[in-house]
């Protein structure tokens, strides 16, 4: 910390480096339709069984701003540097009032996406490495990060039509001119997505996980690097 | 689909000459200052006169953007967001308006007239201990000003003017201090803080420093004098 002096309270500082709180933060990252959610549903359920408590926290879930986040997009009205930084402050709060607190008390916090997200999508739109980097530096680094790798066509299969009449413009990159076809358009902006998890996988040490695999073999990895990871805690 | 608000450098406290101007035909007009400086009074007389002279102007105030200003006002009343996130909700709004606004504006050749700018978020939240170098990259995606007037008053001044204004602005300053207290003993104090680092503001930003404590006109006079000068020097 480096205004300590003047610090409000100084959780709320940016800092760089590991956490240090008694809990532990598993971050699951994957694109859209890659079989998240379902994985880390049953991830949850799993640590529950076994009495670990669990705070689970999911990407724009802020009771206050992600109202007016899901708003905005059904409008079509975010732009892009407005699209990013509403999601940072989304983020922002959810680091303040859900995951520091668990950490605090010695929980295992499960987060449904995390600031790589964030990193690939406006890296996808052409947003300066460093400055995202900065920008998200007040984030407690997590214990573990499993990314689900799938790629973009076979994502695309899984439910394009229930896709298609979402109609999110932004996850199917339709916000960036790539293509006026949505298919193509998904499949290209997907695609730079993916290369930048692929990217990050060396640059933060992300678990990658082949998410083209069956449910239960996805989740049968990710227990054993999450069980590997806490009972390395206790020993 | 513009993408061209990304920021293209890094703006931090060592090096504010590395902010890049702008290269849209119209002017962005900065007025700053504390609560009780003065501002809207002088600002609105700015525009009239601006007007009057058949320039085209729009006006940006703080947190006035559609999407986000709604938000950040229900937070503050629940008291309910850290001052991190705060920062993070108060440059989206920033970023709503230009990249919707302030932009347009400036490419139609109009002087927007925007009533405080960034210097408030650098004032105001490193006031409440968010890292310096970090407030200024967050918002290293803000246009830089053509000029940035900033009325100066001492806390005494401005504290006597607040309280003899109409309620909204008391109740604003009355909440802020109310979520910031326990580290902070009162508002006299947040305020001084706050006036001591807008006071550092005015030579790496070169921002010009008018005395606030005189008559209006005398004040409204003096700020004329510098947009004059610099429509001039710029048409």
């Amino acid at each position: 910390m480096r205004e300590a002096a003047m610090s409000v309270d100084e959780r709320l500082v940016p800092a760089v480096g590991g956490h240090g709180y008694p809990g532990k933060l598993i971050v699951v990252e994957g694109g859209d339709r890659s079989g998240r959610s379902t994985q880390v549903e049953l991830l949850v359920q799993w640590l529950e069984k076994h009495g670990q408590p669990v705070v689970r926290t999911d990407w724009s879930t802020s009771p206050h701003i992600s109202k007016a986040i899901h708003k905005a997009k059904a409008e079509r009205a975010l732009k892009t540097v407005t699209f990013s930084l509403f999601y940072a402050a989304d983020f922002a709060d959810r680091v303040a009032n859900v995951v520091i607190p668990a950490l605090e008390r010695a929980e295992v916090v499960v987060a449904d996406r995390y600031v790589y997200t964030a990193f690939a999508r406006d890296a996808a739109r052409g947003a300066d490495q460093d400055w995202l980097r900065t920008l998200y530096n007040f984030a407690p680094q997590p214990d573990v990060v499993l990314y689900l790798a799938v790629t973009p066509a076979v994502r695309l299969q899984r439910e394009p039509s229930a896709a298609i009449k979402s109609r999110d413009i932004y996850e199917f990159g339709l916000d960036l001119g790539l293509s006026a076809d949505p298919q193509q358009s998904f499949e290209l902006y997907q695609q730079r997505v993916f290369d930048e998890f692929d990217r990050m996988t060396g640059e933060f040490g992300l678990t990658t996980i082949d998410g083209e695999q069956d449910v239960k073999s996805i989740q049968r990895e990710m227990r054993d690097v999450v069980s590997a990871m806490l009972s390395a805690r206790t020993a | 689909m513009s993408v061209t608000s990304w920021p293209e450098h890094r703006l931090s406290i060592e090096n504010p000459a590395s902010w890049q101007s702008h290269k849209y035909p119209g002017w962005l007009i900065v007025i700053e200052g504390v609560d009780g400086a003065g501002r809207s009074t002088q600002i609105d007389l700015l525009e009239l006169w601006l007007k009057v002279h058949g320039y085209g102007v729009l006006r940006s105030d703080w947190n006035s953007s559609k999407l986000v200003s709604r938000t950040i006002r229900d937070a503050r009343r629940q008291q309910s967001l850290t001052p991190l996130t705060y920062s993070v909700l108060h440059a989206t709004d920033v970023a709503a308006r230009q990249e919707s606004e302030i932009i347009p504006a400036l490419r139609a050749g109009f002087v927007v007239l925007a009533d405080r700018y960034v210097y408030t978020a650098f004032a105001r939240d490193t006031a409440r201990g968010v890292d310096r170098d970090w407030i200024y990259n967050l918002y290293s995606f803000a246009l830089r000003p053509d000029l940035a007037v900033y009325l100066q008053v001492s806390t005494d001044l401005s504290l006597e003017r607040i309280r003899g204004m109409a309620g909204e602005v008391s109740l604003e300053q009355a909440d802020e201090s109310a979520s910031v207290r326990g580290a902070l003993r009162s508002f006299r104090e947040f305020q001084d803080r706050v006036i001591a680092e807008y006071d550092g503001l005015i030579d790496p930003f070169q921002l010009v420093a008018i005395d606030s404590s005189q008559p209006m006109r005398s004040v409204q006079q003096q700020i004329r004098r510098k947009v004059d000068t610099y429509l001039e020097e710029r048409s």
